[in-house]
């Protein structure tokens, strides 16, 4: 005799081809394809659905992030006990070499506010960064994006610069109310202006999908040496420049890669900075 | 499981496929928990939130919970380790159709090396995993009525 079973989970929400055997497997199959075929296609058809689903649901993943993280937070913590000793020795050393650059620094500061004065030079505008936790983080083999627990209720835009406490991290793409969604400059499609501090060549960043991005558009006699510091151009106007993103390794095929300031794995904050960068916080020396 | 941040030390951008487990699990063991229109919804809700192309993972999961049904009077009578051995040969699978999607997509396919991670920490942690499941079946209330 036929067996057959009797649905009861989901009874009473969907017909009853829908709800198992190979009817509604094949029913979902065509309409997972019609959805693929039309977020290709035009993925702004989407969008809007995207942005207010991670609305919906960033402060479920913010709750439950949130312990995650402090788990993690504590184990480092008790982990890096045995090297505390000679961390601390290299920080004293550390604090006395940069109280030396303090001063440099506030002599340069001087002197530059003075020249400005006597150039009558139009100094920047004022700049404005937001504080903002990773909610969700996406860095798997295919997508490179994060999402923060900030959107257009605090001020956060699409395009705005996202920087960790290292260097910068990627830039706003999506924004809802409270959340936004952050491309990592690791991401296939990423492209950031870039400039070779030291040669003063500019370049691409383009990401790979890896640890490490690639330099693009370079020409044969750029005069890049291994370990030059990059930071971002300001071209194109995405970007504010003079955000410290990371330095120059030799790649395979003569191409130069770039060893990236931030640890796109361990970042639990960003700042969003919005238009204008804050020189003091960023051409830090790394 | 799959879309909060852990920050995991060691582990990097290797992220175990725990949804995968779930409908792999649930696929075998007790079908009608999680039907064609949950895993489809799942799987649109996974690539909405995660960035991916909208339908993707509804495809793959669907996909995924078809040949384990399919297979699943078999896998009941077999020993737990030849489950675990299915779920191994499930994500490699899955994985390979993925690459090849997005190799036709962006032109690119991911490092192997992180792929191969992402499918060993899945294959070592599956065993864990469905110990909740386990849980979850034991506290659930009586299976489906089979009727005659």
């Amino acid at each position: 005799m036929k067996s057959r079973i009797k649905e009861q989970s989901f009874a009473g929400f969907a017909p009853h081809f829908l709800l198992g055997g190979r009817i509604g497997t094949f029913f979902f199959l065509i309409l997972g394809c019609v959805i693929l075929l039309t977020s290709i296609v035009k993925p702004s058809a989407v969008g809007g659905l995207r942005i207010g689903v991670t609305d919906t649901v960033s402060p479920v993943l913010s709750a439950v992030s949130r312990p995650f993280q402090n788990m993690v937070e504590a184990f480092s913590s008790v982990s890096g006990m045995a090297e505390l000793r000679a961390e601390n020795a290299q920080l004293k050393a550390e604090n006395i070499r940069l109280r030396e650059w303090y001063q440099t620094a506030l002599m340069l500061q001087a002197e530059n506010q003075s020249l400005q004065e006597l150039l009558n030079l139009k100094v920047d505008t004022a700049h404005k960064f937001i504080t903002a936790r990773v909610i969700s983080d996406f860095g798997n083999a295919y997508v490179k994006s994060v999402l923060v627990a900030a959107g257009k209720n605090e001020g956060v835009k699409k395009d705005h610069a996202v920087l960790a406490s290292e260097g910068l991290v990627g830039r706003v793409i999506d924004t809802g109310k409270n959340s936004a969604r952050v491309l990592l400059i690791t991401d296939l499609n990423s492209r950031v202006p870039v400039i070779i501090e030291g040669s003063s060549q500019k370049a691409i960043l383009a990401g790979t999908n890896d640890k490490m991005p690639v330099l693009k558009h370079l020409p044969p006699d750029s005069g890049v040496v291994k370990g030059a510091r990059i930071v971002t151009s300001g071209h194109g106007g995405k970007f504010p420049a003079g955000l410290a993103v990371g330095r120059v390794l030799p790649g395979i095929d003569s191409q130069w890669n770039v060893e990236l300031y931030a640890n796109m794995n361990q970042v639990t904050h960003v700042r969003v900075v919005d238009t204008q960068s804050d020189p003091n916080l960023v051409r830090g020396d790394f | 499981m799959n879309v909060i941040s852990f920050s995991l030390p060691f582990t990097g951008e290797v992220r175990p496929f725990f949804v995968l487990m779930a409908i792999y699990y649930w696929a075998i063991y007790r079908p009608t928990l999680i039907p064609p229109i949950l895993v489809f919804f799942i799987g649109v809700f996974l690539d909405l939130l995660a960035g991916f192309p909208v339908g993707l993972h509804a495809i793959l999961f669907l996909i995924v919970q078809w040949a384990v049904r399919d297979q699943r009077i078999f896998l009941m009578g077999q020993p737990y380790i030849m489950v675990w051995l299915g779920f191994g040969l499930i994500c490699v699978g899955y994985s390979l159709i993925k690459a090849l999607f997005f190799l036709a997509y962006i032109g690119g396919l991911p490092s192997l090396a992180m792929l191969m991670s992402s499918i060993s920490l899945s294959v070592v942690l599956f065993p864990l995993v469905t110990l909740l499941f386990i849980l979850a079946h034991k506290i659930l209330p009586a299976a489906p009525k089979i009727l005659h």
